[in-house]
């Protein structure tokens, strides 16, 4: 194997020091000469009729140069799908959540702009509130959104292999319902954008966001403008987690705003706005059942999951194939039925968070494996160990998996944990929990998907990296700079990373999925092997050498088996420049084009490359007293396949789990009866601080070579946060025996299902009884096939 | 005349149907396109009013396995008894 110089080093991040510093220039940050402060009026109430908006008032105070309403844009919707279009810049004739934008407003300074909301006089009709998904499902459910006829605009049934045969084949079935709360997606810089249009109408839009390609989609659509009269710019961004993928009220109004004024507007939201209106994670209630063979072998699964997903359907109908379609792995499952349904509701509107609803999948499935686990009497590690996706597996809905490092993650992470130590003795109140988990490095979709890669060698030998995917904190811009650097023998601090413009950027169709190492990485290696054919053409002239035999190493092009013969490299970029005139650009795309697109009827078709595998062990102690969980120690046995930081992945890795933490144990965005948002701000919604994440971490990097990744790397970040809502979950059944399957897992929950167990500590003396364990809620159904005796009930 | 129907999703309105048959001996691929805008529940549009091609970044139609802009008249293509279109979805989203 070649040996490496820049990838596989933790190398400093590029935009590391500005970062730290506080010089880095985010969308909040941003001004223009004749900039104006835009702010948005927000709805009062959940669902309601707009009857009038008079902003005669508004307008007529000082310092107000424009206002608008949903009126102000052509009434054209937008949505992922065309058949999911659902969704207007502004509401025009009803509201769909509490603090829906319904109007915007212009003005020299923030104050006045803030004042002017005061005078804009809204007249709402109310209407009943849909909360729930059971409410949306009922018959007389009113309909939330007015571009359709009932609060069920999408749904799936996928069946794939014998389910029949795979119950029938099983010697124990267990049945399990789970559910999981609204959560916000928690990045750091709410929403901001600065917009501008110069004098030909030609629309500038800097703005934080974490796929520009969507937003410069759907915003030339809905405004109803070709794509060149759009110019995106990404300063730097401060975190996304797929919360920032779509365009917002902010981004349109500021837009129409500048185009109404001719000035430019910047909008920056507070983050009360951000918890209170902004995309949130489903709620989710969902239905398991699982056929397994004695040995733990999984025979079969048939599931159901509805996730409530606000007023729109955005993201939603991806939300319920992804929990289908990742039901099938990362455990082998022969055969596989699932219904999905994604409903309406007036809360919040939801896109997805890290980890998309694979997140929510794995929770359900890796605590029923683990309650099947106990209940047939196989250990957690072996469960996972007979059921472990290997190399060369195809699902039952045609995922293909090429490598996979998966059952020395799980092997690892029990060693880490030290699994089989704990068995023998452990304090009391102490548990360990698994799960496991894999994620795509990167889907292909349909449409737009490919990844390109455009490098500029300067005369002075230094290299301007400018790519299609987006820095939002992951640290794609610094493994760009080493994969570049490494093929062309340059030391890292000789690459730079240019500025993210749709001028004269091809922009990735979005940053998600884990791809951007995986696409965008193959992508800037081929650019900068292009790059190096150019120089070694020129070098070799000179060197009186073939070009394939040429070695590019040290800032030197030389003869390989003869290196005393060579060039200086930036004598190579000067005789280009200087002698042929000629400039240096490297150009590379790469795109998963042999793969097979999702089929969106039957659910079928392999969907990405690389898929990345982690097992995720965590050791935590619960109070029985008080029923708080603290988290001791997390240890990972993850594959990305060859680390290109590890560092840096070792913070993907950590940072996916950690921020899962909270979604186990703390958040939740609540809501009152008619639909208010009741803990819109940092205060009131509890996110999982230094101080509640495990003081021991391990992450060991499973080193395997994925075929199609670059330098055989696969992508990392998300998978961490699919394996730890269930880890915790078995953690505590571990330490204190009872199993919630409703998130979050609170101390109140726990303390209720100790009590409902009789386990109560006043009660409980000397160690933890295995025997005793059992599930607190009693929706829960466990049979023995055929001969043996049901299980369940204990 | 009958046309058969593929797609890589249900088609809002005819979920379970593999063929539409219409009491016509003639009909254009935008006349076809527009009964199924007719035929869903809720608000779906296949073709703008007016337009000479369909959105390309919404929908990829063939008829008879040759896209349609292929074919003669592209969108006003005379559809004969027994064909078959394609109308595959496009997708702008991740994850």
């Amino acid at each position: 194997m070649e040996e490496l110089s820049v990838v596989g080093k933790s190398v400093e991040r590029k935009d590391g020091r500005v970062k730290v510093t506080g010089s880095a220039r985010y969308a909040g940050d941003l001004v223009a000469p004749g900039m104006l402060h835009g702010k948005i009026l927000r709805s009062p109430v959940a669902h309601a009729k707009i009857l009038s908006i008079d902003t005669r008032k508004a307008e007529a105070l000082p310092g107000v140069m424009a206002v608008i309403t949903g009126k102000d844009f052509p009434l054209k919707p937008f949505g992922t799908r065309p058949d999911t279009r659902d969704q207007l810049p502004m509401p025009v004739t009803k509201v769909h959540h509490f603090g829906e934008g319904v109007a915007a407003v212009a003005a020299t300074d923030e104050d006045t702009a803030e004042e002017a909301l005061d005078l804009i006089k809204v007249e709402y009709e109310e209407l009943p509130v849909v909360l729930t998904a059971e409410d949306a499902l009922k018959p007389d459910s009113p309909p939330v959104n007015e571009f359709k006829s009932n609060n069920l605009p999408y749904a799936s049934n996928f069946n794939f292999g014998d389910v029949e045969k795979g119950f029938k084949d099983a010697d124990y079935i267990r049945e399990e319902t789970f559910s999981s709360q609204r959560v916000t997606v928690g990045f750091i810089e709410p929403h901001a954008c600065l917009a501008e249009v110069d004098a030909t109408g030609r629309i500038l839009l800097q703005g934080s966001k974490q796929s520009p390609y969507i937003t410069w989609r759907h915003m030339c659509r809905t405004l109803d403008i070709p794509l060149t009269k759009l110019r995106i710019v990404n300063p730097y961004v401060g975190g996304a987690f797929s919360g920032k993928h779509d365009p917002f009220d902010v981004d349109f109004a500021a837009v129409r705003l500048a185009q109404k004024t001719r000035r430019p507007v910047r909008i920056v939201l507070n983050y009360d706005e951000v918890l209170a209106a902004y995309r949130q994670r489903n709620a989710m209630n969902a239905r398991l059942r699982l056929g397994v063979k004695k040995t733990g072998a999984i025979t079969a699964l048939d599931a159901e999951c509805v996730l409530e997903g606000g007023p729109i359907c955005g993201i939603g109908p991806f939300n319920i194939y992804y929990f289908g379609a990742f039901l099938n792995i990362p455990y082998k499952i022969p055969a596989i039925q699932y219904s999905g349904k994604l409903v309406y509701s007036n809360r919040s509107p939801c896109g997805t968070v890290r980890g998309q609803e694979i997140v929510l999948a794995q929770f359900a499935l890796d605590s029923l494996l683990h309650m099947i686990g106990g209940d047939i009497g196989v250990d957690p590690v072996q469960m996972r160990l007979i059921n472990a996706v290997t190399d060369h597996w195809t699902t039952a809905n045609g995922i293909v998996v090429d490598v996979s490092g998966l059952p020395r993650c799980i092997e690892k992470s029990a060693e880490e944990i030290k699994w089989k130590e704990s068995r023998k003795s452990r304090p009391r109140g102490r548990g360990i929990g698994f799960s496991c988990a894999s994620h795509p490095s990167g889907p292909r979709l349909g449409g737009h998907f490919g990844s390109s890669v455009i490098l500029k060698l300067v005369e002075d030998g230094k290299v301007i990296v400018t790519h299609g995917g987006t820095e939002i904190g992951q640290g794609c811009n610094t493994v760009f700079c080493q994969m570049v650097a490494e093929v062309l023998g340059l030391p890292i601090e000789d690459i730079e990373q240019g500025v993210s413009d749709s001028d004269t950027t091809v922009f990735d169709s979005g940053m998600f999925g884990d791809r951007c190492t995986f696409w965008d990485g193959n992508a800037a290696v081929l650019a900068a092997k292009d790059l190096k054919k150019q120089l070694a053409s020129i070098a070799a002239k000179d060197l009186g050498a073939d070009p394939d035999a040429l070695e590019f190493k040290n800032r030197r092009i030389y003869v390989k088996e003869n290196p005393v013969k060579g060039m200086d490299f930036l004598l190579a970029v000067r005789k280009a420049y200087y002698e042929d005139g000629a400039p240096l650009y490297g150009r590379g795309y790469w795109a998963a084009t042999d793969i097979d697109l999702v089929d969106w009827k039957t659910g079928k078709g392999n969907l990405a490359h690389g898929l990345d595998f982690i097992a995720t062990a965590i050791e935590l102690e619960v109070d029985e007293e008080t029923g708080q969980v603290r988290l001791l120690k997390s240890a990972h046995g993850d594959d990305a396949g060859q680390p290109i930081n590890p560092l840096m992945l070792d913070g993907q890795v950590l940072g996916g789990s950690t921020h899962m933490m909270g979604h186990a144990l703390m958040e939740e965005s609540l809501y009152d009866e008619k639909g208010r948002a009741l803990n819109d701000t940092w205060r009131d919604y509890k996110q999982p601080t230094s101080m509640d994440v495990p003081f021991e971490t391990v992450v060991e990097h499973i080193h395997t070579h994925d075929p199609y990744g670059p330098f055989g790397a696969k992508g990392a970040g998300e998978a961490s946060s699919c394996s730890t809502l269930a880890a915790i979950a078995n953690g505590i059944y571990d330490a204190v025996g009872v199993r919630i399957k409703d998130l979050p897992i609170t101390p109140e929950k726990i303390l209720q299902a100790l009590k409902l167990k009789g386990t109560a500590k006043s009660s409980l003396k000397g160690t933890v009884n295995s025997s005793s364990k059992g599930t607190a809620n009693s929706s829960s159904k466990g049979t023995a096939n055929s001969s043996s005796k049901q299980k369940e009930g204990k | 005349m009958r046309i058969h129907i593929e797609s890589n999703f249900h088609i809002p309105g005819i979920e379970k149907e593999e063929s539409l048959d219409f009491d016509r001996e003639r009909m254009s691929l935008r006349q076809f396109l527009e009964e199924l805008s007719t035929m869903a529940p809720a608000s779906i549009e296949y073709v703008r009013p007016g337009a000479i091609l369909l959105d390309k970044d919404d929908w990829e139609v063939d008829i008879n396995g040759i896209p349609y802009q292929d074919q003669e008249g592209a969108l006003d293509h005379l559809l004969k008894d027994g064909d078959t279109v394609t109308v595959k979805i496009m997708t702008l989203c991740g994850g």
